[in-house]
């Protein structure tokens, strides 16, 4: 737990740290009004063309779908992983290094399997 | 120390919610819902369910809202909708009263009749630890090892759909062009 309370105010300092730079900004910061010619592009130095909030493409979405079923996987992963030393130490009865092996061996080697379908199927080729 | 900070992390989230539900811009509502499920998490933690609020973190934070950005991204429906500014203050008011009610209803009603059953659900919900969850699912005996490699089957199965799913997609765009 007392980990966790560090964690918060690590957390809480870091949004110190950000909100305590827009708002010493916006109090300190010289400002004049609004012009089109402040809304001009000042580093590339060429005109935009159509607006900045574009469509992006769909071959994201079939990424994040996959990371989103790989990142179930690492949670599941992660509990056994986290026992695994007890586990090698023979700490825990009834469970052995090599069950733990052929489990995980196992649970990867599933999804592995989805992961070459969706190879194979060309799904993960960039258009 | 520890009732206050849930109360801070109590209203932190209800505002954040609310900000989900209310903000014209729909970027802006997800941003809070960000929020929401990190406060969630950090709530999850001080019940010392670690493994919940892991989960919390990396599947809705990392993953689902990362998702939903993407698909806000996707469509154009980028700008203001302002179907929320047009909804008069009389109708925010006489809706957000009766939820009120029938909020303020419900928990008089489940603290004035608290059933044995919710008694008994509370008792029996003490703290666990990542490495209980560990040795549970790995155990051969009394564990969840046939769960366990179950669940593998099912994120193939949904991988396999999503999969299903893209190349429809894709086909369709080939069709069209």
């Amino acid at each position: 737990m007392d980990s966790y309370i560090l964690i918060g105010i690590t957390a809480f300092i870091g949004s110190i740290f950000v909100g305590g730079t827009i708002g010493l900004a916006k109090l300190i910061a010289f400002r004049t009004p609004n012009s089109a010619l402040k809304a001009q592009p000042f580093e590339c130095s060429e005109p935009p063309i159509g607006g900045a909030r574009i469509r992006f493409k769909v071959a994201y979405y079939i990424f994040a779908l996959l990371f989103l079923i790989f990142d179930i996987e690492t949670l599941f992963l992660f509990p056994c992983v986290k026992i695994f030393r007890a586990v090698v130490d023979g700490e825990i009865a009834g469970i052995t290094h090599q069950l733990v092996f052929l489990e995980l061996s196992v649970f990867i080697c599933v999804l592995f399997t989805g992961l070459i379908y969706a190879w194979r199927k060309g799904v993960l080729v960039w258009e | 120390m520890s009732d206050i900070l849930f109360y801070i992390l109590a209203t932190v989230l209800v505002i954040l919610s609310g900000c989900a539900v209310s903000l014209p811009n729909i970027l802006h509502s997800a941003i809070a819902l960000i929020g929401s499920f990190i406060i969630t998490a950090a709530l999850y933690i001080m019940l010392q369910i670690e493994l919940l609020a892991l989960a919390q973190i990396m599947l809705y934070v990392g993953g689902i809202v990362v998702f939903m950005l993407l698909i806000i991204l996707l469509t154009t429906g980028l700008g203001v909708d302002d179907k929320l500014g047009r909804i008069s203050t009389w109708k925010w008011i006489s809706k957000g009263m009766i939820t009120g009610l029938l909020f303020t209803g419900m928990l008089y009603f489940f603290t004035e009749n608290s059933s044995s059953l919710l008694d008994q659900a509370s008792a029996k919900a003490a703290p666990i630890t990542i490495d209980q969850i560990g040795i549970r699912l790995l155990s051969t005996e009394n564990g969840f090892i046939v769960p366990f490699e179950v669940v593998s089957l099912l994120l193939l199965a949904a991988l396999v759909g999503a999969v299903v799913i893209a190349r429809k997609d894709a086909e369709k765009k080939e069709e069209q062009s």
